[in-house]
């Protein structure tokens, strides 16, 4: 720079003054401070643009580029013929962009204004817009460009009402979404199940596994178990979008997505149960006069369930949206337990256990068929002789192992129960499948408790004591079966001996109908009982019903022979079976049957928690079932 | 010697000078490339307006400005700087309401900005004031206390309106001004002292938002969404561009609307996201060549008057390429400091063909005769 005068020789007037020349200090130090802040300034361009420069290219495609997950559609899930039990229903939710929809300039009253609008179009309650305000208001800076759901499953005509009011309801999107929907609402809930939203803390666990904010999880049965195969796997779009999020169409900003590749979703598996929803309403209406109970009917030749019902039930379509408070509070505090898989819980069997008792005694020799043992009503026990009575304290006087158990008498069962030993039961108990889970693989299923000698010490400072086998040996004491483990076990009873794993899926395919996986019938390896044996137990099972000993003699039906078990569980030490003591403490009512005899096409188990008696109470509900199945469903001669 | 009577008009002509004057072109055009590229976004194009706003202003005030001899500047430097206050006053009087902030004089046909023009009307008032006597010397707080005065009037209608970034800009402008002059060393420690004192001061008087922007300058106050929300994707725009840029047109960051008024205050950010370091290099470079010389100019100034006057230009070209690039890059609060000769708008415009014209004028005088004063 050159800082000294070069003016032509003009200046001849030659005054006093101080010239620009005596400055040429002060140029020298402004040019230098120009100098640096210059170069200050290219240098932080160089960071940014030159050192920074990939970084901020790709936060700048960010910003245009809005991604957007395409929600995988949820498998359906199929009853055995072929009728959809759970499926999707399409839905449109409107959600709300805090960051789009409210400007920090706008006065308090244009939000109050729009916000009353949005509510009126989507006739949404007065609380609701509150709520949804006051949402808006107080979402955190940070999450201010997250959607917030408004509301879902609204109409058409609110749908149009929301998009040609696009300008004024800036960031409020109608997303196209998918609903659960169960056409057979309260039948077969329980194995079923239902899906509602995770929550914050799932979401935490979730994440890894691709779950979002707003994504359903199974809750319960098949749902909740399958849900890996259920889910299927989201999809990703993309568009390009402007500072306020609203999509650019024009030629130019598609060019910009021409490296971008959507990825396309993944439908989840259809599964297809083994359950028939014809049998569950009939199930469900052979429950009518009972508030909790269950029944589970297995097909004897294969282990597959045809149906299992558990009473009482709910409606999935209501748990998989928003639930009610009165619905909530129900559930809570409904003291029939509606959310419990009673077919899976374990309680005390009673007289339905006697069979293994029974196939105990002729496993080991103990007695032949033909065998008897006196019942004056009562048996005493040990040095003490502690009476231990027969339900029907006249007695039956001498009865063998059929009559037994036709008559179903605890003497014969005391008796050969002490003989045995209480690790002998367990043992075939353990057999038959029972203290332990069958591996239905839905809900939390009971293992339900098979007592021996050791469990007993463990359990109490008392200890083991000789009673308890008596009262093993017929179902009471400490013993806990759920119903699926004894219609599993009748099953076995019915076609001879193979004690199935119980199967409530059939197969499951891809949404397009190729087959990933189809459920073959597993047996058991544990059970191998002589012919005898069975022969026996069954004999006995028929006179159930059909002697006029049987303690279903009066509930045997015309035109179809049924085998079976009655079971009046004690839940406390005395016998009460009458309406007149508190619910709580009646006994449970049990009935566990097949047919037909000669050739079982179905294994079928009652239980009626706090039912009353097995015979006045659970065999005419099997009975019900039984035949309305025969006629309605099972019609083949 | 028949030339002798045509001899200063010929000279006026002759000693243009071309150096300024390409210099000046040369920005000029990368201003109106840089609208013509976000043209498409703007609800109407605003590069030919931009074009007729230079014309008119080169007509009306680069001519004129350029021709009438600057010491009548200095004659009429009361005048002035006494018409750019009456323009203050009547624009807080009568002004029109734009943003929260009234800065505009409506004249029908367009909104004219007084602080703009106070700019100029202080430069040549403090460039008087310190030519005025004899001798430089370095001043003492009994000299510079009437010209604070003068400085801070000003300021402080500017700060009503509101308009926080103007007024500092005039203490900048006038602040260079004065040291080039030259200060006493104990009188330029008590300044420095009184402006830090001073700072919790300013803070009371401010308003909220200005405080906002300090804050979220700071990086102490949060606001995803206000103006630090557009000057961080201010950043990625300049960032994004890279080495060179990614074309004509190309910025998305400006194209899909995340800078704000990229016409404007945030011009520099597309053209830095469309030519990247490239053609930040090239227009900073310009910058600086247009200031070297200025200072060339002011150094071979015919007389004190003319090179303060040059000196003053030159820092209103300086504080506002500075405040405004430190603004682009998240140096500096967005405080609506226009970029001088490439952001849009008449009054910035105006201003820049007015400090252009009177560095002509400056320079032109050197080649020309004096006794006619």
């Amino acid at each position: 720079m050159v800082l000294s005068r070069k003016t032509p020789a003009n200046a001849a007037s030659g005054q006093a003054r101080t010239e620009p020349r005596d400055y040429a200090g002060s140029f020298r130090a402004l040019a230098v401070f120009i100098s640096v802040v210059f170069a200050m300034l290219l240098l932080r361009f160089w960071y940014l643009q030159v050192i920074e420069g990939e970084h901020y290219r790709q936060l700048a495609f960010n910003n245009f580029i809005k991604r957007r997950v395409v929600q995988a559609e949820r498998g359906q899930i199929f009853d055995v013929r072929g009728r959809a039990v759970a499926t999707n229903h399409p839905s449109y939710d409107v959600v709300l962009t805090p960051a789009f929809f409210t400007s920090s300039k706008e006065p308090e009253s244009e939000f109050v204004a729009r916000m009353s609008h949005l509510a009126t179009s989507l006739a949404m309650t007065d609380a609701e817009r509150d709520a949804l305000a006051e949402r808006i208001r107080k979402t955190p800076r940070a999450e201010r460009f997250a959607p917030i759901p408004v509301k879902s499953g609204i109409t058409r005509d609110q749908v149009a009402r929301v998009e040609t009011n696009g300008l004024e309801f800036h960031g409020v999107e109608v997303v196209a979404a998918s609903r659960r929907y169960y056409p057979y609402n309260e039948l077969a809930s329980h194995v079923i199940g239902y899906v509602n939203q995770i929550n914050d803390e799932e979401l935490q666990k979730l994440k890894v596994y691709g779950y979002r904010m707003g994504d359903v999880t199974g809750r319960m049965g098949i749902e909740r178990a399958y849900e890996p195969m259920l889910r299927g796997a989201n999809g990703l779009t993309a568009s390009v979008v402007n500072a306020s999020g609203v999509p650019q169409t024009d030629p130019e900003s598609q060019a910009l997505m021409r490296d971008w590749k959507d990825i396309e979703p993944i439908s989840g598996k259809n599964i297809y149960l083994t359950i028939d929803m014809d049998l569950q309403r009939i199930l469900k209406e052979a429950l009518r006069d009972y508030p909790s109970g269950a029944i589970v009917a297995v097909d004897p030749s294969t282990g597959r369930i045809l149906g299992m019902a558990s009473a009482p039930t709910f409606n999935p379509n209501s748990w998989s949206g928003r639930l009610s408070r009165d619905e909530h509070i129900d559930a809570d505090t409904n003291p029939y337990k509606p959310m419990l898989d009673k077919t899976m819980l374990s309680f005390f069997p009673g007289s339905i256990y006697k069979v293994v008792t029974a196939a105990a005694a002729l496993e080991e020799g103990l007695m032949l068929p033909q065998d008897t043992l006196n019942c004056p009503g009562y048996y005493e026990y040990g040095k003490q002789r502690r009476r231990f009575h027969c339900w029907k304290h006249s007695g039956h006087g001498a009865v063998s192992i059929v009559e037994a158990i036709a008559s179903s008498c605890d003497v014969y069962f005391y008796k050969v129960g002490e003989k045995l030993g209480i690790n002998t039961l367990a043992d075939y108990a353990r057999m038959f499948g029972l203290g332990e889970r069958t591996g239905i693989g839905i809900n939390n299923e009971s293992p339900g408790v098979v007592p021996t000698r050791e469990w007993h010490n463990k359990r109490s400072k008392e200890g083991f004591q000789g009673g308890f086998t008596l009262s093993t040996a017929i179902g009471q004491g400490d013993v806990r079966t759920t119903p699926l483990q004894m219609a599993m076990l009748y099953a076995a009873l019915a076609n001879g001996g193979t004690l199935y794993y119980p199967q409530v899926i059939d197969r499951i395919e891809t949404a397009d109908g190729t087959p990933v996986f189809t459920y073959p019938s597993r047996a058991h390896p544990k059970l191998r009982f002589k012919a005898e044996t069975l022969a026996s137990i069954r004999s006995g099972l028929d006179m159930v019903v059909n002697s006029e000993i049987g303690t279903a003699f009066n509930y045997r039906l015309s035109n179809l022979s049924v085998a079976g078990k009655t079971g009046s569980a004690q839940v406390i030490s005395k016998r009460v079976s009458s309406a007149s003591v508190e619910y709580k403490y009646r006994d449970h009512a049990w009935f566990a049957a097949f047919a037909p005899i000669d050739s079982p096409r179905i294994a079928l188990v009652v239980f009626l928690e706090h039912g009353g008696s097995g015979s006045a109470n659970a065999a005419p509900v099997a009975m019900e079932v039984l035949d309305r199945y025969f006629r309605e469903i099972d019609t083949s001669p | 010697m028949k030339l002798l009577k045509t001899r200063p008009i010929r000279t006026l002509f002759s000693s243009i000078d071309w150096v300024l004057f390409f210099l000046v072109l040369s920005i000029i055009g990368i201003g109106v490339f840089n609208l013509a590229s976000i043209a498409n976004i703007l609800p109407k194009p605003l590069h030919n307006t931009q074009i007729l706003w230079f014309a008119l202003g080169f007509l009306f005030f680069v001519i004129p400005c350029a021709s009438i001899d600057y010491r009548n500047y200095s004659r009429f430097g009361h005048v002035i700087y006494g018409g750019g206050i009456v323009l203050l006053v009547a624009v807080l009087l009568f002004g029109t309401d734009f943003n929260n902030s009234r800065r505009w004089i409506n004249l029908g046909l367009f909104h004219m900005q007084p602080s703009e023009l106070m700019k100029v009307a202080l430069v040549i008032f403090v460039a008087k004031y310190l030519s005025d006597r004899e001798h430089r010397q370095n001043n003492g707080l009994k000299e510079l206390l009437p010209l604070f005065g003068a400085i801070l009037l000003p300021m402080a209608l500017i700060f009503m309106e509101p308009d926080l970034g103007t007024a500092l800009l005039l203490a900048l402008i006038s602040g260079v001004m004065i040291l080039f002059e030259g200060v006493k060393r104990r009188t330029l420690a008590v300044i420095v002292a009184v402006l830090i004192a001073s700072a919790p001061a300013a803070w009371f008087v401010m308003h909220d938002y200005q405080r906002s922007r300090v804050l979220t300058f700071l990086q102490i106050e949060d606001d995803p969404y206000g103006s630090d929300w557009q000057v961080k994707n201010s950043v990625i725009a300049v960032g994004s561009g890279g080495l060179t840029g990614r074309g004509y047109g190309q910025s998305t960051q400006v194209q899909k609307g995340f800078v704000p008024e990229p016409e404007n205050d945030f011009a520099l950010a597309n053209w830095a996201e469309e030519y990247g370091f490239v053609g930040v290099f090239a227009l900073l470079a310009l910058y600086f060549m247009l200031l070297m010389w200025a200072l060339h100019i002011a150094s071979t100034a015919r007389d004190r008057f003319g090179m303060h006057l040059a000196v003053g230009v030159a820092a209103i070209f300086f504080w506002q390429i500075v405040v405004n690039t430190a603004m682009v890059v998240r140096w500096a609060p967005v405080v609506g400091i226009t970029l001088p000769l490439i952001s849009y708008g008449g009054s910035s415009v105006l201003c820049m063909m007015i400090s252009t014209g009177i560095l002509m004028n400056v320079s032109i005088r050197r080649h020309m005769l004096t006794n006619r004063t």
